[in-house]
């Protein structure tokens, strides 16, 4: 008996006590955790770079940018589906690409509360420090200025979100959008960007110009704070006078902004010649999904436009009206817009916009000539895509100089720096300008100049030109869209509003 | 005279218990094989010792058959067992033993090579008795088993009297003075009692059969087995014969409306391809909802898909098994059955076993080969050449017109053929009562339906049997499989510019007016969608190899404790090898394409246990007491590489690309630990009580919830043991039972509670750079998803058990689910892991079996199954719905399904129509009187219905459509046997289930650059046939692509699943050969269904239960005719 007690005591130790062994702790073999993180300065860097990253994926910034930023636009023509219900305004808080950019703009703002947040506890010079800070201030203010603009008062995160609890913020006033968070970010930028950004990153010329924007949109609608104009004067004279320092030089010929030889067949690769450029996505074939979609998705049909069969997809085009815009000689026409082209599959024929020729379906527009990648084999080219270029301070600085005294010898110097480059028609200077006449000018310098980089339904909303375009738009009379005061800020979107119960809707949607 | 009969020992339990035998079947041959051999050698080595003081002898012989396998017979009256006598005796044999108490009382004893013991007085003549005064006939005989071996120690005794005897070892038997008009009753456990009329015959000689609703059934539960007579929860059994007679690759098509309350349907038609199991319901939204399975003890980790690059999952962990290897297949579907297996218990559990050797004489060898057919069941008919030309030129279109002189391409005829297939198995098994062996061996080739795809499957098994000491016994299985898949690419319906969409999309889709060679076989996709090219210029070859080992000790210290200790491995090897050449569209895109994975997982199991086994008068107790420890590894390894200049050595070449992305090699490791116990209590086998638990700990939780507790309660009443249902005859069972508990899942990938940072490179200047950014918020939260289920059933047995009856009620709610919660997009993620949402699923289930007809030559056996069950989502923690998956990324780009409070699980989404748009639907200015979606007027065309009333068509007009989930299934197993023939008729259906069609979508809606169904076309709203059908609206420039109402179907079908017919080759006077059988099978010979898409049983989404019933290009299933032979040594 007793040895039976003694075995039973045996089994019952193996059981419990010999092989409860595992303490089942985790460890993450294949990502990186918050422990092993965030100690050298090459972490910064990391940091630092996977806020770029989050901004240039082929799917958001060409894509969903343009059909919220660009497609709503004047000019602006559409046959896909999702992108006519936006430009046509027959959309509600459920339409998906406003999802889409609102959670990818705020996944990028959390990248960049992560590198404010952990980057000072990282053991490096200060100056190093506030240069990697300052970087991802750049980007958070430009993220929160498109937001406020797309969506008006809108909740302000600043730090990054770690517990689901912090998940859920109310939204926050216009004003305290731009200054509490948008103008000091900028000016903490002025002063710690290094002077030139490398490798086509931004210097320090980004934050005055982008300061100036910020100022002059405030002067406008909704905010129309007259008094900005003044400040946004001094940022942008800053830029264009101090533009050697920054490294920023206007190119001579309009098309070589755009990163593509002189014959149009071949990509130039160098990113560092073109000093023109102040706020890219940089773009490439060779990585997978980091690529511009536009030369496949918005180039003409059997083109030579991509590298397949097919061409392009024309999936939208801009009025003829707005090649009828541009002066003869203006090379800024054919740059953007495609007149003729020769046919894939038929090479001796060709395409050709206009009465009679085969191409001329007046609602799906004439075709964009801007970003051509002839390689690009479907989704991914090589053409990097432009935010903020120097022309566009010559441009704002005309408009600030009209909206402060009315058209003078400065806007017209401003704007003639434009015209000449593009060899179009200089200002004429013996007309009757008013400031009201100026300012539609200057409007539609801007969209010569600027079209499909990202500034049309900004441009639109800030000037109150919002109903007009409606009005204008082809696609717009087609769907019979009838202007809606509540069209001049987008609603928020479904998730965010059915999630977030601290959110609120924007008044009509 | 008292006849001890075999089935009245209590011992058998004990050798059930040691897990010797699993079920009936192994049972009866274990016996046979007891009784045939090595009988000798064991009576020789046997040895025992004892001291005892005036003990009876019946109490000495009771103890040597608990300590060995003698038995003992004998007839109470002539042998007196009663007398008391001195035993002192060490290590002394079984001679020795017999001699000193026998030797004295005139009694002789005789040990038969069965080890079983014949005392009877000196002088008696064996195996006969004499215990009647009349004096009428004698009658000898001898009884063998269906296979012919002979079956000794059967009672045959003359019904109404007590005489009776039982056959010697040779099966043989002799009664005298038995009237004329007597009948015999032969009886042995396992085996159908027959009863023989003596009918003036001199010499009756019995063939058993097998008992198919017997008494003694004993089914497998978790560590251990336990008589099916109490069983207090709920299980079900699926015997091999069953599965092996359907033709398919993998035991989970097999399982198919075999056993109520599981619903089993194949995802793909493609050989290998993995099958969607859900015992009662899904429990989760997003985890894993597949039952556990438990391989000859072994739970085997199912679920190791890699965590990134292309569909690198495909095969089902249950193709690596060799259906012929099969003993029995346990479904345990309650919580009482399956909390033992704690955390992973919550979706069910599938117990296999193996077959084992069995003691013989002479090895037993078993051959079987068989080869076979397929063909596609059916083919949609497409517009033909002449139709598409009428069409096309019919619409504006901005290309030339189409030539109208041209013949049509049937392309799906050019991508399907007709298969061929076959598979070899062959086993040893034998060995003698201490070292038993089973080596098999099979091999399978299925050659798929879509010209190249093919499954190939090696398989060697091993499984042993030692007895080391009279108490330790090791059992050893060896498990080896090696499958090579030929797999097409896309076949399993995906559609993205990836993989150019599958062969069945290209092929329905293409224009007929192309030609067989001509690359871009369809008028407007930008990439080669020739499926002949995609066929040709693509090779999908995935190698795995599954080595699954276990060893189990048992110890059995005292005769009512037995330790175990199991330990194992299961390692699989997994090889995929992809290119797609430039004729391809992925090809074509990146300039050719390579895909390699490389993945190896590694599991350990680690399991100690005690059993404890006790009956008291009236009482008995059955408890189990344990620990286990199991480990996973995963560890993965992708490459994908671009820009080939040359196709020539296709992946073999891969250092000839030169983009390369992604690239990663990735580890993952999973543990739990475990403490579980089961206490099984019964009185006088008429009240039954059961407790069972699971301590289970994983290392996917944070420290303070790694640990949880599930626990079970179950009971039953056997009515038919009380006194007042003595009388009644026709009843043999009468069982309530119920039961409730908790189980769990632990359905999440590991790390999700750890905050976590992913790769995010940029590029900058004119290179890639290191980028890091957040990817997992993490939640400390984190812990189990609890199932609490209730279970009531009744089990009701008639005539001696030649018809069944089993119903079963159950009530589920789990709670906790672990999802993906969405967060609002300013949180900066998109979802977090999180326990949230509440689902509840109930339902019944009904088995009817029985033998309606039985007669020597003609009989017909039947097991009819029903099973019903409602899925409710009962919380979402505060969401409105959580959207399923996005199908096609690039045009049918919203979600097609949801979860919705109050609605059932998974229901479909989307707009719903309002019938075509009429001439009538416009007003006196022609403007139109309802909200257009897009802008789009045209008559004939769809028309939207605006839910809300405010004049847009968008998402916020979406509704449900339709619900996925069947309302009841059914399974109907008919086996005819008419002498040597039998005939199996096998149907199974699936009723009151929406289906998605969403290939209409593409090809049955007259997006005019496809090819779309004839039907379509002939039926299409013109203005010359107005209708208000939505399935045949007017033809478009634009594709809708959108998920209406018009491409909600019925997916009911009741399917002829099984046609089989075989024939037992008699032998008389064969020396070598025992049994040869011939059979021919026919497997999905028809489907009754509404359904007009290729196949009802299909789905897109694979395993995933947030997205099912949509049919989208599957591949589909095959109706497959074999012809097979088999035979035994």
């Amino acid at each position: 008996m007793k040895s039976k007690i003694l075995k039973i005591f045996t089994i019952a130790l193996l059981l419990t006590g010999t092989f409860s062994c595992s303490d089942l702790e985790e460890t993450p073999y294949s990502s990186i955790t918050t422990k092993s993180f965030f100690r050298f300065e090459t972490d910064a860097i990391a940091t630092i770079n996977g806020i770029y990253e989050g901004l240039h994926t082929s799917n958001f910034q060409s894509l969903i940018s343009s059909r919220l930023i660009v497609f709503p636009g004047k000019y602006s023509l559409t046959r896909n589906p999702t992108l006519k219900q936006i430009s046509q305004y027959k959309i509600d808080y459920s339409q998906a690409d406003l999802n889409t950019y609102w959670s990818t703009c705020y996944d990028v703002i959390n990248r960049c509360n992560m590198a404010i947040k952990y980057i000072p506890g990282i053991d490096m010079t200060d100056a190093k420090k506030n240069e990697y800070i300052s970087e991802a201030k750049w980007i958070r203010a430009y993220l929160y200025f498109n937001l406020v603009r797309l969506y008006g008062e809108i909740p302000l995160r600043i730090n990054p979100t770690e517990l689901e609890k912090d998940a859920y913020l109310p939204r926050t006033s216009i004003s305290e959008i731009y200054n509490n968070l948008i103008i000091p970010d900028l000016q903490f930028a002025e002063k710690n960007l290094p002077l030139i950004g490398k490798n086509g990153r931004i210097g320090r010329g980004a934050a005055p110009f982008l300061l100036g924007k910020v100022y002059l949109t405030m002067s406008g609608k909704p905010m129309q704070d007259a008094s900005k104009l003044e400040l946004a004067k001094q940022k942008i004279q800053d830029v264009i006078t101090n533009k050697t320092q920054y490294g920023y030089a206007l190119m001579s010929r309009y098309i070589d902004v755009f990163p593509l030889s002189a014959d149009r067949n071949q990509f130039v690769a160098s990113k560092e010649l073109n000093k023109e450029l102040i706020f890219i996505l940089q773009q490439t074939q060779t990585v997978e999904g980091h690529g511009n979609t536009f030369s496949f998705s918005y180039g003409p049909e059997q083109s030579f436009w991509s590298n397949n069969a097919t061409g392009g997809q024309h999936q939208v085009g801009f009025m003829e009206d707005l090649y009828t815009l541009y002066d003869a000689t203006d090379e800024r026409r054919n740059v953007n817009l495609v007149y003729e082209y020769v046919w894939r599959n038929n090479p001796t024929l060709k395409r050709v916009w206009g009465k009679d020729a085969p191409y001329n379906d007046k609602t799906r527009g004439m075709c964009q000539n801007k970003y051509i990648d002839p390689d690009q084999l479907c989704c991914n080219g090589d053409p990097d895509i432009i935010i903020y270029r120097l022309a566009d301070a010559y441009l704002m600085l005309a408009e600030i100089e009209n909206e402060i005294k009315g058209p003078n010898t400065t806007t017209y110097d401003n704007l003639d720096v434009i015209l000449s480059r593009a060899r179009a028609k200089l200002v004429d200077r013996t007309a009757a300008w008013t400031k009201e006449t100026m300012r539609n000018y200057i409007f539609n310098e801007r969209i010569k100049e600027l079209n499909l980089e990202f500034h049309d339904i900004f441009d639109l909303r800030r000037l109150g030109k919002v109903k007009e375009a409606i009005e204008f738009n082809l696609g717009a009379k087609a769907g019979g869209t009838v202007y809606d005061p509540k069209f001049e800020i987008y609603p928020i979107p479904r998730v965010e509003k059915d999630v977030n119960p601290l959110c609120t809707q924007n008044p009509g949607w | 005279m008292k006849k001890k009969r075999l089935k009245d020992y209590p011992e058998l339990k004990r050798i059930i218990g040691k897990g010797l035998l699993i079920m009936r079947l192994s049972l009866i041959l274990m016996v046979v094989g007891v009784l045939q051999s090595a009988a000798s050698v064991y009576s020789q080595n046997w040895r025992m010792s004892m001291n005892e003081k005036s003990i009876m002898v019946k109490d000495v012989l009771t103890k040597i058959e608990h300590s060995s396998e003698f038995r003992f017979f004998y007839e109470e009256k002539k042998v007196n067992v009663e007398k008391k006598v001195d035993v002192e005796i060490t290590n002394a044999t079984i001679d020795d033993i017999m001699s000193m108490l026998f030797n004295s009382a005139g009694i002789e004893y005789k040990v038969l090579d069965s080890n079983f013991i014949i005392l009877k007085p000196k002088g008696d003549s064996p195996s006969t008795s004499i215990n009647s005064s009349q004096q009428k006939k004698s009658i000898t005989g001898k009884v063998t088993d269906p296979s012919g071996a002979t079956l000794p120690g059967v009672s045959v005794v003359v019904k109404g009297t007590t005489i009776g005897v039982i056959t010697d070892m040779d099966g043989k038997f002799s009664l005298s003075n038995v009237s004329e008009n007597a009948t015999l009753q032969f009886s042995f456990i396992g085996m159908k009692t027959q009863e023989i009329d003596v009918a003036g015959k001199s010499i009756i000689d019995v063939v058993f059969e097998e008992e198919s609703i017997g008494l003694e059934e004993v089914v497998a539960v978790g560590y251990g087995t336990q008589s099916a007579r109490k069983v207090s929860g709920s299980i079900s059994q699926v015997s091999s014969k069953d599965i092996n007679k359907i033709n398919t690759p993998t035991l989970d098509v097999a399982l198919q409306g075999r056993s109520s309350g599981m619903q089993v349907s194949a995802t793909s038609g493609e050989p290998g391809a993995l099958s969607r199991i859900r015992i009662r319901g899904s429990n989760s939204f997003q985890g894993n909802n597949e039952p556990l399975i438990v391989l000859d003890g072994y739970p085997l980790v199912s679920d190791n898909a890699p965590t990134g690059g292309l569909d690198a999952s495909s095969s089902s962990v249950l193709s690596f098994i060799n259906m012929d290897d099969v003993a029995s297949i346990e479904i345990l579907k309650d919580a009482s059955a399956t909390a033992i297996y704690g955390a992973r218990g919550a979706n069910g559990v599938l117990m296999i076993t193996t077959k084992k050797g069995k003691a013989t004489e002479k090895p037993v060898i078993n051959f079987s080969s068989e080869a076979f057919a397929s063909e596609s069941i059916d083919y949609p008919e497409m517009m033909s050449g002449p139709q598409y030309v009428e069409y096309g030129n019919s619409l504006p279109r901005w290309d030339p017109a189409l030539p109208t002189d041209t013949t049509t391409t049937t392309w799906i005829d050019k991508v399907m053929q007709r298969s061929w297939g076959q598979n070899y198995n062959l086993s040893v098994a034998g060995g003698s009562v201490q070292n038993r062996y089973l080596v098999s061996g099979s091999y399978s080739d299925y050659a798929g339906i879509i010209t190249g795809s093919g499954f190939e499957r090696a398989t060697l098994r091993t499984n042993l049997n030692n007895q080391l000491t009279e108490k330790i016994t090791l059992s050893t299985n060896i498990n080896y499989s090696v499958t090579e898949n030929d797999r097409i690419a896309g076949s399993d319906g995906s559609k993205n510019t990836e993989t150019g969409g599958g062969i069945i999309f290209n092929a329905l889709r293409n224009s007929p007016l192309a030609n067989e060679d001509q690359l871009m076989a369809s008028e407007i996709d930008p990439v080669p969608t020739n499926p002949i090219y995609q066929l040709t210029g693509q090779t999908d070859k995935e190698n795995i190899k599954l080595f699954l080992a276990n060893i189990n000790l048992d110890y059995q210290i005292y005769e009512d404790l037995k330790l175990t200790v199991q330990g194992g491995t299961n390692s699989t090897v997994q090889n995929r090898e992809r290119y797609w050449n430039k004729n391809t569209s992925p090809g074509y895109l990146y300039n050719s394409q390579a895909w390699l994975l490389n993945q190896q997982t590694m599991d350990y199991l680690a399991e100690l246990y005690a059993s404890y086994s006790k009956s008291i008068d009236r009482h008995s107790i059955n408890a189990v007491l344990g620990y286990s420890w199991q480990k996973n590894i995963l560890k993965s390894h992708v490459n994908q590489v671009r820009n080939f200049f040359s196709d020539a050595l296709e992946i073999y070449g891969l250092e000839y690309g030169t983009l390369i992305n992604p690239y990663y090699y990735r580890r993952e490791d999973r543990q739990l630990q475990s403490y579980f116990f089961r206490a099984n209590y019964d009185y006088s086998s008429k009240y039954l009580i059961s407790f069972s638990g699971r301590m289970d700990g994983s290392s996917v939780f944070t420290p303070n919830n790694k640990y949880s507790f599930f626990p079970s309660v179950s009971g039953a009443w056997r009515v038919n043991e009380e006194e007042f249902m003595k009388g009644i005859r026709a009843i043999s069972e009468f069982k309530l039972r119920a039961g409730i508990g908790e189980t769990g899942s632990q359905a999440i990938q590991p790390y999700q509670s750890i905050p976590q940072y992913g790769k995010a490179n940029y590029v900058s200047g004119n290179g890639e750079v290191a980028g890091v950014r957040p990817t997992i918020m993490g939640n400390p939260e984190l812990k189990w998803e609890t199932t609490a289920q209730f279970n009531a059933g009744l089990d009701l047995k008639f005539l001696a058990g030649r018809i069944g009856f089993t119903f079963d009620y159950y009530k589920k709610t789990t709670r906790d689910l672990l999802m993906p919660f969405q967060l609002p997009g300013s949180a900066g993620y998109r979802t977090i892991t999180m326990n949230r949402g509440k689902l509840g699923n109930e339902g019944f289930e009904i088995t009817l079996e029985g033998e309606p007809v039985k007669t020597p030559d003609f009989t017909w056996r039947t097991n009819f199954n029903y099973s019903r069950n409602r899925s409710e989502v009962l919380d979402l923690g505060g969401l409105p719905y959580i959207a399923g998956p996005i199908m096609d990324s690039n045009f049918l780009n919203e979600p097609i399904s949801g979860q919705f409070v109050g609605q059932p699980f998974s229901v479909f989404y989307g707009y719903e129509l309002d019938g075509l748009i009429q001439p009538e639907d416009f007003d006196a200015s022609g403007k139109p009187k309802f909200a257009t979606y897009n802008g789009i007027s045209e008559k004939g065309y769809w028309k939207f219905k605006d839910q809300n009333g405010d004049k847009i068509i968008s998402a916020t007009d979406r509704v449900i459509l339709g619900d996925p989930n069947p309302d009841f299934m059914i399974g109907f197993n008919n086996d005819i046997s008419y002498k040597n023939f039998t005939i199996n008729v096998f149907i199974q259906g699936v009723y009151g289930n929406d289906l998605f069609n969403a290939t209409d979508i593409y090809v049955g809606t007259g997006y005019k650059y496809y090819n779309n169904r004839a039907s379509w076309y002939e039926n299409r709203w013109t203005p010359d046939n107005p209708h208000n059908n939505i399935k045949y609206p007017a033809g478009s420039v634009q594709q809708y692509f959108k998920p209406t109402s018009a491409t909600i179907e019925d997916g009911s079908y009741t399917r002829l699943k099984n046609v089989s017919l075989r024939y037992n080759v008699p032998l008389k006077n064969m020396k070598v050969v025992k049994s040869i059988e011939l059979y021919v099978t026919g497997t999905n010979l028809l489907t009754i269904t509404n359904y007009s898409g290729l196949d009802p049983e299909v789905s897109l989404f694979g395993k995933r239960d947030d997205a099912i019933g949509v049919d989208f290009f599957a591949y589909p299933q095959s109706r497959t005719f074999t012809f097979g032979f088999k035979m035994g040594l």
